[in-house]
């Protein structure tokens, strides 16, 4: 643990510059550059729109709202768990050259992400003053959910940047349960209220990214206090998720290059 | 002297798949398996500071891996590697290190910070490296543009400017073309002689190792057979070689088979396939009905790529490539591919 954080302010620069490099690399790349930061979550919010309130006939209070939110957290955690698979792959260029701690490499993934979420919250914050949402103390109860949110995808990320590198087939793999997950958490409904039975609490319960989705709503749009006891069981079992993952990188690290 | 590196007793394991024996069908069925190959067995050496340590060995005798070990980038699977305290050691190998999406400008910056330099120190040095490097307005477009003489001379550029305390250098003696590659042995020998940093070199050119190193170690089959006095070990490594050598000369170097021809901003890229025991590669191209003209030469055993700028928009060209390897100043060359391969350049858009 003491090696994490000497590690992390070692590398801090690092990780800033690499986020920064993927970034601007993602603008030169484009014609819109920047734009698509902005472009993306906002087609996205509308073609979800359109799906639920015109295929679905559906309504809801805050609905491009509740829809912008839900995609900013899913996005990023699709992304970087996504990433963190072909991780140690892309960066392979730079792991030949020098000793690298193997989850810098993901706290810079985080941070590229990161900054792509800020964004989409901006978006959601414009909702808000549209819808006129009051902004009070429940609102800041945001902030544990989006700790926990982020400590819970470097959880998951660290171990599947361990398992990519042993298991080609890993991506494919985490493609389709990501894509399962995207229909299991709720990102553009509501669990509780449109799966029928008690399914849907059931998927709340169980779904540690389900159930962030609807505390951050809860928290920045509809007002409403956060479940304390759910989300800090997330806690736990993203700290725990990432302190191994962190364990088993570090044990295994040295002998990624020998595979990859 | 306090050692600055010490290598106790190290092994390291590479799990390969082999052929299973028996009927073809049976084997197909059940794939290859799983076999460990030891690159090093149980070596032990202790580097001091500002020492020239050179490697020597038959390819597959286990350099690279010792030098990747000693980097930190591979953990021996037993032993261990003592490394001074607050010592940066950084990796030189030919393989290309760069980020090949991101720009010259952001690969320099990138691999300072990973090797510890901050901000202002990698500035300092930016303008250096860039020039050493012969880059011009290059540096600000993305590496996959770049020729590979051209990833070559960045990535060394940025290893000689950029120094840690030691140095690991994987056969890169000969990067580019012959002007660049007399600028940097050039910038090797500075590097090598003020005292600063300790160098370990992996390398085939013998004359150059006898002359720049302190010491040789001699490795074969990830066996250290010999570690001494440099003029000493290399004498001794020729003697046993020398008669093999020129036995293997004989036999013919395989053809790289040409795979491929894209279309680039200026010209034509040429691909093949590499062939691992050859020092470069010459490639030859003719236009129709012609006979092939030698268009350049690239050295490195990875290279596999080769751009033609001097090229006509419109023309069919087709190209084949001849591997060659140097032992002991004999230079032996493969066949070619009489087929070679073609490719069209494209028409210059005239808005």
């Amino acid at each position: 643990m003491k090696d994490l954080f000497k590690n992390c302010k070692k590398y801090w620069n690092f990780c800033c510059y690499s986020a920064y490099c993927h970034l601007s690399s993602d603008i030169s790349s484009m014609r819109l550059g920047w734009l698509w930061w902005v472009a993306e979550p906002l087609l996205f919010m509308a073609v979800y729109t359109v799906v639920f309130s015109v295929v679905f006939n559906r309504n809801m209070t805050y609905l491009m709202a509740y829809i912008s939110c839900g995609l900013m957290m899913w996005n990023f955690f699709q992304r970087c768990v996504l990433n963190s698979v072909s991780l140690v792959k892309h960066y392979s260029g730079l792991l030949h050259r020098v000793y690298i701690p193997k989850y810098i490499l993901i706290f810079s993934t985080l941070l590229y992400e990161a900054f792509k979420m800020f964004i989409s919250f901006m978006i959601v914050m414009v909702f808000m003053v549209y819808y006129r949402i009051p902004l009070s103390f429940t609102t800041l109860q945001f902030i544990p959910v989006l700790v926990t949110f982020f400590l819970f995808t470097f959880g998951c990320c660290v171990w599947l940047l361990h398992l990519g590198v042993y298991l080609p087939d890993i991506k494919k793999i985490t493609s389709v349960c990501l894509k399962v997950l995207f229909y299991l958490s709720g990102v553009f409904f509501s669990l509780d209220n449109r799966i029928k039975g008690d399914f849907g609490s059931f998927l709340l319960r169980v779904n540690p990214v389900g159930r962030l989705l609807h505390e951050a709503r809860n928290a920045l749009l509809y007002n409403t206090n956060i479940s304390v006891r759910p989300v800090a069981l997330i806690f736990v079992m993203a700290v725990i998720l990432s302190v191994s993952g962190i364990f088993v990188v570090t044990r295994y690290e040295q002998h990624y290059i020998k595979v990859s | 002297m306090e050692q600055i590196i010490k290598v106790n007793d190290i092994k390291i394991f590479y799990r390969t798949l082999v052929k299973r024996k028996g009927s073809k069908k049976l084997t197909h069925l059940l794939g290859k398996r799983r076999s460990n190959f030891c690159a090093l067995q149980g070596i032990s050496f202790d580097i001091t500071p500002g020492e020239i340590l050179g490697i020597i060995g038959t390819n597959g005798s286990g350099k690279s891996t010792l030098l990747k070990a000693l980097g930190g980038i591979i953990k021996p699977d037993s032993g261990s590697i003592e490394v001074a305290e607050n010592t940066r050691v950084s990796l030189l190998a030919l393989a290309s290190s760069l980020m090949t999406e991101m720009p010259g400008r952001d690969n320099i910056y990138l691999i300072g910070l990973q090797l510890g330099f901050s901000r202002e120190e990698i500035e300092a040095q930016f303008n250096k490296i860039v020039e050493f490097a012969d880059l011009g307005s290059f540096i600000d477009k993305p590496v996959r543009t770049y020729s590979s003489g051209m990833r070559s001379k960045l990535s060394f550029s940025i290893a000689v400017h950029l120094t840690t305390e030691v140095i690991l250098i994987d056969e890169v003696l000969s990067v580019g073309d012959v002007a660049f590659r007399q600028k940097s042995y050039q910038k090797m020998k500075e590097l090598i002689t003020d005292d600063k940093h300790t160098v370990i070199i992996v390398s085939h050119d013998m004359g150059r190792l006898s002359t720049l190193c302190d010491r040789v170690l001699w490795l074969d089959k990830g066996q250290l057979v010999m570690l001494g006095e440099a003029k000493e070990v290399v004498s001794k490594y020729q003697q046993k070689y020398a008669a093999t050598e020129q036995k293997g000369i004989q036999s013919e170097i395989k053809a790289p088979r040409p795979i491929e021809v894209i279309p680039s901003q200026n010209g034509l890229v040429v691909c093949w396939n590499t062939v691992s025991e050859a020092t470069g590669y010459i490639v030859y191209r003719k236009k129709e009905k012609e006979s092939y003209k030698r268009v350049g030469i690239v050295v490195g055993t990875q290279t596999d790529k080769f751009e033609d700028n001097n090229v006509s928009p419109g023309e069919t060209y087709t190209y084949t490539i001849r591997a060659f390897r140097v032992y002991n100043g004999i230079t032996d060359r493969s066949s070619v591919f009489a087929a070679g391969i073609s490719g069209t350049v494209p028409q210059k858009n005239s808005n």
